[in-house]
């Protein structure tokens, strides 16, 4: 039999398998929250009789299909809302839109356990999670703003750089190895005030998802993780109003129906005032950054609706003072996203996506009498076509096409301030584009192999052209689930990644250096292999979530630069680069507990990640930069009564790495530049900071029920205190000389103290 | 929304308290835990035609190490000698006073004079460790053309003031230059640091400049290196300058620690690892050079 008999012959037997199902019928419909309308993602649809079950897609959509039956129960549950169950009489194909009513808050134990969420046992895939958007909301806030990503860095694998640097890492991959997507679009810098805040807006989103290991095959281009953050669609039953006052920025929502029941909008800006307000006690210092979401969406029909989504976010700061450190920074991303969902039957639901995104960095800075500019820059055009098909009870098919153009255009250049004359800076109009583009087939299916075992398959075809050179690439992608009991199950997965844009990150330099490039001839794209294993556990009828994770991971094409790189307006970017590989591996350990009076988790990591470069360390295994042997994160929220809900959070961690020199040789002929010595490397990245840990704590006073012109609204009052303990966790380490006695030191920077907040949050 | 004026009171003192605790940054000296460190030899040793050979010979320490004078990181009981045909000169301990950095050089001198056209091997026995090199004294010499100054160059290093050498590039792929200007320097000069020596008074001292970097041959033809100055000066300032023209052996290690440099004052630059170039053992060179004779240089500014 050749390899293409085979094909077919595997293709009829995938195709007779569905055949099997002819005779049972489907139940499909939205799940979609009462007061709002909104879609609500995630929801479970779940039939016990026949141990039978789905989940809503991105856009609440959901199909089962069920043996026939005269009467069916249907249990509709998501995490925060009051469950509901459906008795249907199974006739025929049924359209069936469920609302679900949010839950008030719980002071007592949660009853509702049996239809409580148990995806983290039940789903074939692992190492998903989605972050409970209600939960950010009773979070500890950084100057009153609360925060997606600091949510992220609390979970198991993932971990924060340091303290004014942006980005997460996960799994020992660096930031750029993260795709985050706000409404598909790709967000390259998703950070305010250097990674103190999130660009995302908590009041307009609905949905994160956090995807580090046995990514599904519609996802691609990163090798570490994906961030699918999705904004609300937008209140189709009332206009409503929501906003907080803070102490750095305030936010304003609105939102409401273009036609009720069917088409809706919704606006959220925020903007920081401290350069208006502070103005005074700021100097020369300016900050500010505002960003701005927008969504629309309309009914065109009973299985047609077309979104419209933007979102723009803009940074721009100036900071002269202390330390010989002067910022200047000028950052923002732009996206706009059109999609139209067609249901063409009961069992199959299409998506098409048109979206655009820029993006722009310009970071200049002085440093020890040392002029750098950087400014990187990114457009693209992207459009997508998904087609989801519920084939049974045992199938789930999807597949998709992406097509993307994108244009690079990255500069940076250090120079020494000249004594007098103008600096020569980057003009981001001159800066030679570099164009390229992409190509990627999916296709996936979830298989119920047995009640027991789970399947999803998928492989991925991602093709990248720049500079007439072309990579191939075929990704498979599996996870199996395999259920000991109805509370415990056995996960695998096997991923294959491959990357075409890469951060070349800079190992000395104190600032979020991001510089943008794209796979060339010169510079092949990264890849990761990924193995991952784990066994999921509920307690307590899902109450208590508990996870063990082990992962392995190779990373291949990774970037640096050169040994003496000093970044030049004239030099190109890719000849300053070298080449090698990674590789990490660890074990992740998860309780969250998710009902009662006290609710949070403690997420423990132990990992270790190193890099190899042929002509870096002496060609031998050195320290991810990022590579903290320990993660700890402790987050807990506490209802104290109606009024109060206090919580904390407590990170501790190993210190990153870094590079010192270890051996001082002295050099005596004369007085020259040398300054009488030079310094003798042994390993990179061979220094540790002191671990770093930090409490944060914070407590809401709800003020529900108020009125103000006659019209209600619900208030609180949030009060917080960031890094309680006023711990002076290292930012970085540099080496100075004694003038005079020539001796070396070397002094640490730290940068954010105890910080106290307060704001106001009202919803109309 | 009568709480606004009061929320806006409010966030205006926090803002004030946390913008300056924000702003102050907290910087600290810190100990560094020291990591098992070999420590090493350093070994440089430029052979002249003419000269006595000169060949410093240090001890490498820990980097935080307190001991750092010359008297404490010169090694003064090795064996060490230069060889040419059958024939070997041992160098032996001296030392020079540095009028400027305020204490004595220490380096090991031989007696005899370096030889035209000759090769040398150099041999160091200390501690139970040899060290083992050699060198070829066929270089040419590369005479000066002319001399002039620029008060603002841009180059790798930046905007700085040069003094600008031509020269007539030697026909020879493996020739190297590096200038050195000696100069009589007095208690108002300071490093190009802003660094005054804590020693000088009134006396005058002569100090030996030397040019960090060092220049590959292009072929024959004019070539133009334009140096930064080690020590500020004034205008009519005298200063002698020459030319080295240098073996490879020489280039490969001097450029190293020119890269090195760059990336410790530049923070945006990464770190050089110094690599063994001619001893598997130890750091350093044994090379040969070819000087020119003088060129008289006055400072216009």
């Amino acid at each position: 039999m050749t390899m293409r008999d085979a094909l077919v012959f595997s293709f009829f037997c995938w195709m007779g398998s569905f055949a099997a199902f002819g005779q049972n019928l489907t139940v499909s419909g939205f799940v979609r929250d009462a007061a709002s309308g909104e879609s609500l993602i995630g929801a479970t649809v779940f039939n016990s009789n026949q141990k039978s079950g789905t989940v809503t897609n991105a856009y609440g959509f959901y199909s089962i299909t069920l043996r026939r039956a005269d009467t069916l129960g249907l249990v509709f549950s998501m995490v925060g809302y009051d469950p509901q169950i459906k008795k249907i009489a199974l006739n025929g194909n049924l359209s069936l839109t469920v609302r679900l009513v949010e839950s008030a808050r719980q002071l007592n134990e949660v009853t509702v356990s049996a239809t409580r969420n148990d995806d983290n046992v039940s789903a074939p895939q692992m190492g998903v999670i989605d972050v409970p958007m209600k939960q950010i909301r009773t979070l500890p806030a950084v100057l009153g703003e609360r925060d997606v990503l600091k949510i992220i860095q609390l979970l198991p694998g993932v971990q924060a750089g340091q303290e004014g640097t942006t980005g997460f890492f996960v799994r020992g991959g660096n930031t750029d190895q993260n795709l985050v997507q706000l409404d598909e679009a790709t967000v390259y810098n998703p950070s305010h005030l250097f990674g103190l805040f999130s660009t995302f807006n908590t009041n307009a989103l609905k949905n994160v998802t956090l995807i580090k290991g046995g990514f599904p095959a519609q996802y691609g281009g990163r090798l570490s993780s994906i961030l699918d953050i999705s904004m609300k669609d937008g209140n189709n039953q009332k206009t409503a109003v929501s906003g907080g006052i803070g102490l750095l920025t305030s936010n304003l929502t609105v939102e409401g129906p273009l036609k009720k029941g069917r088409s809706s909008y919704i606006v959220s800006a925020r903007r920081s005032y401290a350069d208006l307000i502070a103005k005074p006690f700021l100097g020369s210092t300016s900050y500010y950054f505002y960003d701005l979401n927008a969504k629309f969406n309309f009914a065109l029909g009973q299985g047609d609706r077309l979104f419209f989504s933007g979102f723009m976010g803009r940074d721009k700061a100036a900071y002269t003072g202390a330390n010989s450190l002067n910022y200047g920074i000028d950052f923002g991303n732009r996206t706009a996203t059109v999609r139209w969902n067609h249901q063409f039957t009961s069992k199959l639901f299409a998506n098409t996506s048109l979206i655009y995104n820029d993006y722009h960095l310009n970071l200049s800075t002085v440093q020890n009498k040392y002029y750098a500019q950087i400014y990187s820059g990114i457009r693209d055009l992207n459009a997508k076509f998904d087609l989801d098909y519920y084939a049974g009870n045992r199938h789930k098919f999807r597949v998709g096409v992406n097509y993307s153009d994108n244009t690079f255009f990255p500069a940076s250049t250090s120079t020494k301030i000249p004594k007098k004359g103008v600096l020569k800076v980057i003009v981001p109009d001159s800066i030679p584009r570099q164009y390229a583009n992409s190509l990627a087939f999916y296709a996936s299916d979830e298989i119920k192999v047995s009640d027991a075992l789970s399947l999803s398959v998928g492989v991925r075809v991602p093709t990248y052209t720049r500079l007439g050179k072309s990579y191939t690439f075929v990704e498979p992608r599996l996870n199996a689930k395999y259920s000991l009991n109805p509370t415990t199950s056995l996960k695998a997965a096997y991923t294959e990644m491959n990357q075409f844009l890469h951060l070349v990150p800079s190992s000395t330099a104190s600032l979020p250096t991001d510089i943008w490039i794209s796979s060339s001839p010169k510079v092949k794209p990264q890849n990761s292999r990924q193995a991952a294993i784990g066994l999921f556990k509920n307690f307590k009828e899902n109450a208590w979530e508990t996870s063990v994770e082990a992962y392995y991971k190779t990373m291949r094409n990774q970037v640096l630069f050169r040994e003496g790189t000093q970044p030049l307006l004239t030099s190109d970017i890719e000849t300053t680069l070298v080449f090698g590989k990674g590789n990490s591996y660890g074990i992740e350990f998860f309780v969250k507990k998710n009902v009662g009076k006290l609710t949070g988790w403690v997420s423990y990591t132990l990992s270790k990640t190193t890099q190899q470069f042929d002509s870096l360390n002496f060609g031998n295994p050195f320290p991810f930069r990022y590579d903290k042997r320990h993660n700890l994160s402790t987050v807990a929220t506490y209802e104290l009564n109606k009024k109060w809900t206090l919580s904390a959070i407590f990170v501790l961690s190993s210190g990153g790495a870094f590079t010192l020199p270890v051996g001082r040789i002295p050099v005596f002929q004369d007085g020259t530049l040398y300054d009488g010595t030079y310094s003798d490397y042994t390993t990179r990245n061979n220094y540790r900071f002191r671990a770093y840990h930090r409490l944060d704590v914070s407590a809401i006073l709800h003020q529900p029920d108020r009125h103000i012109f006659k019209k209600h609204y619900d208030g609180e009052w949030v009060f917080g205190i960031y890094n309680l303990y006023s711990r002076r966790n290292p930012y970085f380490v540099y080496l100075s000389t004694d003038p005079i006695s020539k001796l070396p030191q070397a002094r640490e920077i730290s940068l954010l103290p105890i910080i106290p907040s307060v704001s106001y949050n009202f919803k109309f | 929304m009568k709480k606004t004026p009061t929320l806006l009171i409010f966030s205006q003192i926090l803002i004030a308290i946390v913008g300056g605790l924000l702003l102050e940054a907290c910087q600290k000296n810190i100990d560094v835990a020291p990591q098992p460190y070999a420590g090493g030899v350093s070994i440089q040793c430029l052979l002249n035609p003419g000269e006595a050979p000169t060949l410093y010979l240090n001890r490498s320490v820990p980097y935080f190490d307190p001991k750092q004078t010359n008297a404490q990181l010169f090694i003064r009981d090795a064996q060490v000698s230069i060889a040419t045909g059958d024939v070997t000169y041992p160098l032996t301990p001296d030392s020079l006073y540095n009028g400027f950095r305020c204490g004595y050089e220490y380096f090991y001198k031989g007696k005899s004079l370096v030889q035209k056209k000759a090769t040398y091997r150099l041999n160091i026995l200390w501690q139970g460790q040899t060290y083992t090199a050699s060198a070829m004294t066929n270089l040419p010499v590369t005479p000066i053309d002319s001399v002039s100054y620029v008060p603002s160059f841009k180059d790798l290093y930046g905007d700085h003031e040069g003094v600008v050498i031509n020269i007539r590039d030697q026909n020879c792929p493996d020739a190297y230059y590096r200038y050195t200007m000696a100069r009589s320097i007095d208690s108002s000069t300071y490093d190009a640091s802003g660094i005054k020596s804590p020693c000088l008074t009134d006396q005058r001292v002569r100090v030996l400049e030397i040019g960090r970097t060092v220049f590959p041959s292009r072929g024959s033809g004019m070539l133009t290196i334009v140096a930064e100055p080690t020590y500020l000066h004034k205008k009519g300032d005298v200063g002698y300058i020459r030319l080295q023209t240098m073996d490879k052996n020489s280039f490969d290690f001097y450029d190293q620690i020119d890269r090195q440099k760059l990336a410790l004052f530049n923070p945006f630059v990464e770190p050089v690892f110094l690599r063994p170039t001619q001893f598997p053992n130890a750091v350093g060179v044994f090379g040969a050079i070819a000087v020119s004779d003088s060129v008289r240089f006055v400072y216009p500014e």
